[in-house]
């Protein structure tokens, strides 16, 4: 185990692309602009650009060494600034293993080692073998089920034999359905979005568009009736659902979350296999989140606020999914199993709001739509003063801005019915559950007492002395940052007794 | 919500502080209203110099109201070192308290700017594990002893995590 190993020497074609994929536009701009080089100037540039890039990258591969024994990894890197970075096993605490499409033929994998949770990971191996990854896994779950036994005797010798020794020797298992995941990414509402983005698009890019193309296409449009174009719409709403289901299944395929002791092993992925261990202790926080859609199909998503990076790839996602979808009946069931260390089988109260938080919500929101349109309003008659525009008293303007509102109107409303019905908080032994409802999606939390990492509290006067009433927001953590979860309108008297069970935490 | 009796004021030259401040920020606004006139407002049509005169005239009157406002917000701005937390008060009418358990905070900073310097004042920062929140403008012995019973609390209180 004691021998420096380099990085499959494939690292070095896959940090020039990279390279070049960065400098990409830049040089092309660059040798456009140029018109006093010549063709073959051009190309020697280009040649000269990629031939030192793989220099340099060569020289960085022969450089960057690592081996590891059996208390720690230690990477070595740098041409002129030598680096060594130590990393003990005990203190790694998530270890994302990632095999996009290209290294899936060499069995190679990128490793991420991530011992703080805090910004960047400590150390990123790149293609490096499936096999050395394993014995890096395997040494580091030997290390850290040492510590924690070595933790758990002390602690023995001075109370009774403790219950996360019991949870240590449970391991629990939950594997997607692809019956389901087709379902939910058939519910993703990221459809509309995307044809959203994509006439967002056409008005952006169609100055850039050649003109001939650009008359054809208006005049197509205008020759058209609103039936074509409402197939059309159609069609490329469906062509968006469909890039969508494509990248859900990509991502969640085969997902599989394994818990072995306090090991989470989550593993997902189609073209590009992604593998992550980590830590149940580094969990903060639980979310079951379902969208209005999804509701009707009994669906739901669970995430968790981590402690720790959660760059982990690419693609941009606020929390680690811990199970994609599951049905509503079975989801507390499985969570207990997936983490006993939690409490999921809290009763939901929805007293603990004031009388009237429903109609002093709906008198905000509506109050502050009331002041943007006066807003508006005021600004429109004042510049068709100026300018003698007439816009309002046209007929069809003036109709489609109230039918506008009253939509508005109507969205306002039922969202918040539904956060009226929705919004609950319950306190079980050590665990906070909250269940809040934005944008029509409920989402609650299940909160363990010592990873709140602080409360606030809000009102204006009269909530406070008249209403006995207050918003307030728990903070969290999440990754490197921190997330607040508001609820709103909360009779005192509850917020004071969070407050108290927050501080009695021995 | 209410502001315990015990709840701590901040040094009564704070009020001198947050009025320089915002005679700072007036002064700033103003060199950009009247920069903004001379090169750009003063050859627009009459419109155009009518609403930049309200809309300058606001922004003005604007910047003038938390002057107004600093004997209620000396008033209300009030922290608390209670035995097992830190709160911190702000406000009357539109009230804010925040809460930090003392077995959360990770460490804590004092910081000084010019001003504060100028008045011999500083802010103390303390850092949990998701979030910052800072009482600002208190002074030197009491930022140091403040920093000190929070280090020994933090130190004195149970490690979150069992098995870090």
């Amino acid at each position: 185990m004691n021998k420096r190993r380099r990085q499959h020497p494939i690292t070095i074609l896959i940090e020039l692309i990279s390279l070049i994929k960065a400098f990409f536009f830049p040089i092309i701009i660059f040798v456009i602009l140029r018109h006093s080089l010549s063709v073959g100037e051009k190309v020697l540039i280009m040649i000269g650009f990629i031939v030192l890039s793989t220099l340099f990258n060569l020289i960085k591969w022969f450089y960057f060494t690592y081996e590891f024994n059996e208390s720690e990894i230690t990477i070595y890197h740098g041409i002129v600034n030598k680096q060594q970075i130590h990393i003990p096993f005990e203190r790694i605490q998530t270890l994302t293993r990632e095999q996009p499409i290209y290294l899936q033929p060499f069995e190679l994998v990128n490793l991420q080692i991530d011992t703080s949770g805090q910004g960047k990971p400590d150390a990123v191996l790149k293609a490096i073998t499936v096999k050395q990854v394993t014995k890096i896994e395997q040494q580091r779950r030997l290390m850290q089920t040492k510590a924690t036994d070595l933790t758990q005797s002390r602690n023995a010798e001075a109370s009774e034999p403790s219950t996360t020794k019991k949870a240590q020797q449970h391991s629990a298992r939950y594997q997607i359905k692809f019956r389901d995941l087709f379902i939910y990414s058939l519910t993703s509402l990221s459809g509309f979005g995307i044809a959203g983005a994509m006439f967002a698009a056409w008005t952006q890019f169609d100055d850039l568009l050649p003109n001939r193309f650009k008359t054809i296409v208006n005049q197509f449009l205008l020759q058209s009736s609103f039936v074509l174009l409402g197939v059309l719409g159609l069609f490329a709403l469906i062509i968006a659902t469909m890039i969508v289901m494509f990248k859900i299944i990509n991502r969640y395929y085969q997902f599989v979350l394994v818990r072995d002791g306090h090991q989470l092993t989550i593993a997902r992925g189609l073209l590009s296999k992604h593998t992550m261990q980590l830590r149940t202790s580094r969990i903060q926080a639980i979310c079951v989140a379902q969208t209005l859609l999804r509701r009707l199909f009994r669906l739901q998503t669970v995430t968790a606020n981590l402690a720790a990076n959660k760059k982990e790839d690419s693609e941009d996602e606020s929390q680690t999914v811990i199970v994609p979808v599951i049905k509503t009946n079975r989801s507390q069931k499985m969570l207990q199993q997936l983490l006993p260390n939690f409490k999921f089988d809290i009763p939901v109260q929805t007293d603990s709001r004031i009388k009237a938080a429903l109609w002093l919500r709906l008198r905000f929101i509506y109050g502050i739509l009331l002041a943007i349109v006066l807003s508006v309003v005021v600004v429109l008659a004042v510049l068709s003063h100026q300018w003698q525009w007439h816009i309002l008293q046209q007929t069809e303007v003036l109709s489609f801005i109230v039918v506008m509102i009253m939509g508005l109107c109507i969205l306002i409303l039922s969202q918040t019915l539904l956060w009226s019905h929705d919004q609950s908080i319950a306190i079980k032994d050590d665990m906070l559950m909250l269940q809040t409802n934005r944008l029509f999606t409920k989402r609650t939390y299940y909160i363990k007492r010592d990873r709140i990492q602080g409360m606030q509290t809000r009102a204006w006067y009269g909530l406070l002395k008249r209403r006995q009433g207050a918003h307030m927001t728990i903070v969290i953590r999440d990754s490197d940052a921190f997330q607040l979860i508001k609820v709103y309108y909360i009779q005192t008297a509850i917020v004071e007794d969070i407050k108290t069970w927050l501080l009695t935490d021995k | 919500m209410d502001i315990p009796t015990n709840a701590q004021v901040l040094p009564k030259r704070v009020k001198r502080v947050w009025l320089l401040k915002q005679l700072i920020i007036m002064l700033v606004i103003i060199i950009c209203l009247v920069a903004a006139w001379y090169f750009a407002i003063k050859s627009m049509p009459n419109f155009w110099q009518r609403w930049f005169q309200i809309v300058g005239g606001v922004a003005v009157v604007i910047s003038v109201i938390p002057m107004i406002l600093i004997p209620y917000r000396y008033a209300f701005n009030r922290y608390l070192m209670a035995a097992e937390s830190v709160d911190i008060y702000q406000g009357f009418l539109f009230r804010k308290a925040e809460l930090i358990p003392l077995n959360r905070i990770q460490n804590v900073r004092i910081t000084q700017g010019p001003i504060s310097r100028l008045f011999h004042l500083n802010n103390l920062t303390i850092v949990t594990a998701a979030h910052n929140f800072s009482i600002n403008y208190i002074d030197n012995h009491t930022a140091q002893n403040l920093r000190q019973r929070l280090i020994n609390a933090a130190l004195q209180a149970r490690e979150v995590a069992e098995d870090e």
